[in-house]
């Protein structure tokens, strides 16, 4: 119990960036539903026993890496946030795709995120269905990008309606380079030029791109370089009043803190 | 083969099952198939998590 603020942070920190908690208790789900709120938990809670996951005494947590594998086990408290990001490393974002064998091509292209090449192949393959099933599954895949590429505009809306333009340049950078090829691809770079052109926007986006380089040198182990980059930008009178250039400054306290 | 032999096979074959089950460290992490979710938007599974990196805290609320 004492774990939920610790674990509140972890969900706030990584949870954009792929990583999920899930408590599981085998309370009564009233019981715990009221507690949630009590206690303002942000993360999913499963009402079950998950007998598999073996302990003698609780709290107890396992660590899943991206890959399925259980990466690390032991007290929540004791979990190092470089566990985490270590794990987060090999992650990509975005949907996961079980498809039949007879479009095993297009599954493995779009759960490498080429959505463009995957999206081809499941066209091709419904030009001449052999299987009912299968042409039902491919169109139910089709369906799910079109609406994963339409979420993530909308995301880019709200990033940017938040003033956090690094997150939303992040996902127009994302998508542009998984629908390569595709009309999504063109409507991303198309809003990346709109907001780089708009008075409005100009300069955040500036910042932000120069916040995703820093944050590119610093998942690199490029701290100094990453410092330099941000320095230069939270020194510039032009962005004095910029909401990014809070976010600048935060990442540049953050990196010197540990240099 | 012997009986006791067989039995003994028999056993150690069940209890490699039951470890290969359980969490561990380098293993496929067994699916959380709860009763219930609570605290989600949307209606979830397990499957639908695959590929993000999870943590399964078991706790109460005592």
């Amino acid at each position: 119990m004492q774990s939920i603020p610790h674990l509140n942070e972890l969900n706030t920190k990584f949870g954009k960036k792929g990583f999920t908690i899930v408590g599981v208790t085998n309370e009564p789900s009233a019981k715990v539903s009221t507690f949630i709120t009590e206690k303002s938990i942000s993360y999913l809670i499963a009402i079950g026993d998950a007998p598999e996951y073996r302990t003698n005494g609780i709290p107890h947590a396992w660590l899943v890496g991206g890959d399925g594998k259980v990466a690390w086990e032991g007290h929540p408290a004791s979990l190092a946030e470089a566990k985490i990001e270590e794990a987060l490393k090999s992650v990509r974002l975005g949907p996961h795709f079980e498809l039949p064998k007879s479009l095993k091509k297009a599954e493995l292209l779009l759960n490498n995120q080429r959505y463009a090449d995957g999206i081809k192949e499941l066209e091709k393959y419904l030009t001449k269905p052999k299987d009912e099933a299968d042409a039902a599954k491919a169109t139910e895949a089709l369906a799910s990008i079109t609406g994963y590429a339409k979420t993530t505009l909308e995301e880019v809306d709200a990033k940017v309606g938040e003033g956090l333009y690094h997150d939303a340049l992040g996902k127009l950078q994302g998508l542009e380079k998984s629908f390569k090829g595709h009309d999504v691809a063109k409507q991303a770079k198309d809003k990346t030029k709109a907001l780089e052109s708009d008075a409005a926007h100009k300069d955040e986006m500036a910042i932000a791109e120069d916040v995703l380089k820093a944050q590119a040198y610093l998942d690199a182990g490029g701290g100094r370089q990453a410092a330099a980059i941000l320095k230069k930008v939270t020194g510039n009178k032009r962005y004095e009043n910029a909401k990014m250039r809070k976010v600048a400054e935060e990442l540049f306290q953050e990196i010197v803190a540990k240099l | 083969m012997s009986r006791s032999f067989g039995l003994a096979l028999a056993a150690l074959l069940a209890s490699q099952a039951e470890i290969s089950a359980a969490a561990a460290v380098g293993e496929k992490a067994p699916a959380v198939e709860p009763k219930e979710w609570l605290n989600s938007k949307a209606a979830i599974t397990w499957s639908q998590l695959k590929g993000r990196v999870i943590l399964v805290e078991k706790w109460a609320t005592w």
